[in-house]
């Protein structure tokens, strides 16, 4: 039993021979699973934070949400996460955070409201907010993140293409980059970014959100050093397949 | 129930008392898990009314080699009653909404309202928990933060989302306790929901 088989039941995806095995399966431990309500929590968060795939989305309103006791699981989460969202809003210093307010009200719209829901949702995907990459749990003092915003380039290092500059500050914590879409963009649920240095060497990128046009990417500091990098961006499509995006980021640590 | 169909059923799950009166606990609650999972109201009651039927059936002679699969069977059976209840309802839910369109935000804003002081109850390393856990970014970057958090709490990602299943539900039965003490109707509360009237 894992989370992805626990959503498939939640969603009815399961076959039907399928969803009673798993029933079964549950019934046979010794105490109910508590993967379960893990699964079932982080399910109802994705959908308000409107990070399933469409066809998941669509299950969702149409299979899951079809009780009031669900109903009422996914309004007390939403006004849970609400609340947490400004609680983290108020404690965290963050660039160019978006209002939160209207998106919630559109969220929530939205989720009571099925016939208009995906207009809502198209609108809704654009905002983001961000409160760095990780909490500081235990020091709630603001984070220093030295900012750079790059474009696609077409070219490779060995042409000599014209990359970004970048200094950080010895007190930053992390380097935020947003990193332009191409337009029109490809068409994706969502992205993944790997981050080259001139070595070859590669590792993933944390992606702290995005909108219709960039992707924001934080890389601790602690990652970086006085070198040049290149950052290759994946569009995943809603089938759970990749697509490089033509083209590469280029920047320098100085 | 009558104590002669519980010592019947008690009788069926072990001949030893003490170990059947475990069984029938465990039956319970994994019967009040099956039907949260399911997403049915009062899970409790509805634990309760399977057994019932369960006692019942066997009272009138049904062969039973396995009480719990028995159990699961009815169970299941009463799930899909229920459902196709609830489904009713949900249509008449969505009918209400099409009828008063703001009221979705409204109810909203009141469960809102009611969760504040809720959370105000709350540690502020739980509420710093939470916020942690739950904050606003998207993918695989969020498993990090996770991960991340369980390694500077010192805990298995499985015991940091355990932890915080437990607040929520912590946050959710307050939300329900102080919602059926007002007296404005809501879904939240035992009277009929407002929307009933569309059923």
């Amino acid at each position: 039993m894992n989370d992805e088989n626990i959503i498939a039941y939640l969603l009815e995806e399961l076959p039907e021979d399928d969803l009673e095995r798993f029933e079964d399966e549950c019934f046979a431990q010794e105490s109910w699973p508590v993967e379960i309500d893990l699964a079932e929590q982080e399910l109802i968060d994705s959908y308000l934070r409107d990070e399933l795939i469409p066809e998941r989305r669509h299950r969702f309103e149409q299979n899951y949400l079809t009780t009031e006791a669900r109903q009422e699981r996914v309004s007390i989460a939403a006004a849970l996460l609400r609340r947490l969202d400004e609680y983290n809003a108020s404690s965290t210093v963050i660039v160019s955070q978006p209002p939160l307010e209207p998106t919630w009200t559109r969220r929530l719209r939205a989720f009571w409201s099925r016939q208009t829901w995906v207009l809502r949702a198209a609108t809704a995907v654009a905002v983001l907010a961000i409160a760095g990459s990780l909490w500081l749990f235990r020091t709630p003092s603001p984070r220093i993140f030295a900012m750079l915003t790059l474009t696609i380039s077409n070219n490779n290092r060995a042409e000599g293409n014209q990359s970004s500059t970048v200094k950080l500050p010895p007190n930053a914590e992390a380097l935020k980059i947003s990193l332009r879409l191409p337009q029109p963009s490809l068409p994706a649920a969502g992205y993944r970014v790997e981050l080259e240095n001139d070595n070859g060497e590669t590792k993933s990128v944390e992606i702290a959100g995005k909108d219709a046009q960039s992707v924001l990417v934080v890389i601790p500091a602690a990652q970086l050093a006085q070198r040049q990098y290149a950052l290759k961006l994946f569009a995943i499509k809603s089938d759970g397949t990749e697509q490089r995006v033509n083209g590469t980021y280029f920047f320098i640590v100085e | 129930m009558s104590s002669e169909d519980f010592a019947r059923i008690l009788a069926l799950l072990s001949p030893d008392h003490e170990e059947a009166g475990r069984r029938y606990t465990r039956l319970h609650n994994r019967l009040t898990g099956f039907f949260s999972m399911k997403g049915i109201s009062d899970p409790l009651t509805a634990a309760d009314e399977t057994i019932d039927r369960a006692v019942l059936k066997i009272g009138a002679g049904a062969i039973v080699p396995d009480v719990d699969r028995y159990c699961l069977g009815i169970a299941r059976n009463m799930a899909k009653e229920k459902r196709r209840r609830a489904h009713r309802e949900t249509l008449a839910f969505h009918k209400f909404i099409e009828y008063a369109d703001d009221f979705p935000v409204k109810q909203l804003e009141r469960i809102y309202g009611i969760l504040q002081p809720c959370f105000e109850q709350l540690s502020v390393e739980e509420q710093q928990l939470l916020a942690a856990y739950c904050q606003r970014i998207k993918g695989t970057a969020n498993a990090e933060v996770r991960r991340q958090l369980a390694e500077t709490m010192k805990m298995t990602m499985l015991a940091l989302r355990v932890k915080v299943t437990r607040l929520r539900k912590k946050l959710t039965d307050c939300v329900q306790k102080r919602s059926n003490s007002l007296e404005t109707a809501s879904p939240i509360s035992n009277k009929p929901p407002i929307w009933s009237i569309f059923l």
